[in-house]
């Protein structure tokens, strides 16, 4: 089949603010899935080196607050194509 | 999406950009001010008695930061970089920290804003170019884009295109990392705040148990503007931390 004629007639079921939609809510839930395990990791191995090793404390707490911020960016890029999703017609 | 409000005080149109005095810049203006006034007046606080509670925050401040980033990151260039450093830092964090100020529909984080965040890291991204050119000569560019360390197939096939890429990738999610943060924790807190209202007006129509429940947004909103502050600070540290983490691998003598 064409590929024009199938797009017109799936145009005419889905707007394409719709699936802007759609995909906005897609992007930020898959995205902060890796975050979300990235900052699990982040924060177990910290609590884990911290316990072993007290007086390495202020060393990891540095390192915690580093890694945290950087895994956070991961998730808030998805945020972004979402803001850019949702601003879609 | 709920856009900021600007407000334009002063409507200058330039050579086709439109560079009007808005309340973002206003805002910009207010966390330069205020960080020339904490560190300068620290310091003058400091002179007559060489003591007290204003002077020892920002040193500690200072400390903070020279301690953590510049010596952590950059070595030996550390002291020479530090005063750049500590600016960025500084001007971040008053940035940031204006936009928990509430006054409704005027106080934004200037940082808040993809221009102000997009300005910040090309900035810095020109910066640190600058400074490996002066370190190294433009003979740094052959240095990164040919890396030595890399089989002799690739170095002269693909490295350069990936090497390319992670130049220009760098101020990029600098750019984005402290917009994203800053305005998507306001939006959380907007949406709240928002639905709160709805939900209050909807819920008190239907008896006990909802006013009981009802509240519940608006605590979690208030726990999300504490954590906002902690946010600010974070971002703040984040930034100057890559900044002179990029600074000191620019610097750095030899692959």
């Amino acid at each position: 089949m064409d590929t024009n004629t199938v797009t017109q007639a799936a145009a005419q079921l889905i707007s394409t603010a719709a699936l802007a939609k759609l995909g906005a809510g897609l992007a930020v839930g898959l995205g902060t899935l890796g975050s979300g395990v990235g900052i699990g990791i982040v924060f177990g191995k910290s609590i884990e080196s911290a316990a072993r090793q007290p007086e390495a404390l202020p060393l990891v707490q540095r390192l915690m607050f580093t890694g945290f911020a950087l895994v956070e960016a991961q998730a808030l890029y998805a945020l972004l194509i979402t803001f850019l999703l949702l601003a879609a017609k | 999406m709920a856009e900021p409000h600007v407000l334009v005080h002063v409507p200058i149109q330039l050579f086709g950009l439109n560079l009007s005095i808005t309340n973002f810049v206003v805002m910009l203006l207010l966390a330069a001010i205020l960080t020339f006034l904490f560190l300068t007046g620290a310091a003058w606080v400091l002179r007559p008695t060489g003591e007290g509670r204003f002077p020892n925050l920002a040193e500690s401040m200072l400390e903070f930061v020279r301690e953590n980033v510049s010596e952590a990151f950059m070595g030996q260039h550390g002291a020479k970089w530090f005063p750049f450093v500590a600016s960025v830092f500084f001007f971040i964090l008053f940035g940031n920290l204006l936009g928990l100020v509430p006054v409704p529909g005027y106080f934004h984080a200037a940082t808040s804003n993809l221009n102000v965040t997009s300005t910040m890291a090309v900035m810095v991204f020109l910066v640190v170019q600058g400074a490996a050119i002066k370190a190294h000569g433009l003979k740094y560019y052959l240095g990164l884009l040919f890396p030595r360390t890399a089989p002799a197939w690739l170095r002269f096939s693909l490295m350069p295109f990936i090497e390319l890429i992670g130049i220009f990738s760098k101020p990029f999610s600098l750019a984005v990392r402290l917009f994203a943060n800053m305005s998507a924790g306001h939006q959380i807190i907007l949406v709240l705040l928002a639905g709160d209202l709805i939900g209050v007006t909807y819920l008190l129509q239907h008896g006990l148990l909802a006013k009981i429940g009802a509240p519940l947004p608006l605590l979690f909103a208030i726990v999300m503007d504490a954590f906002e502050i902690f946010v600010a600070f974070i971002q703040a540290f984040i930034f100057a931390l890559l900044t002179a983490l990029y600074l000191g691998e620019a610097l750095e003598e030899s692959h």
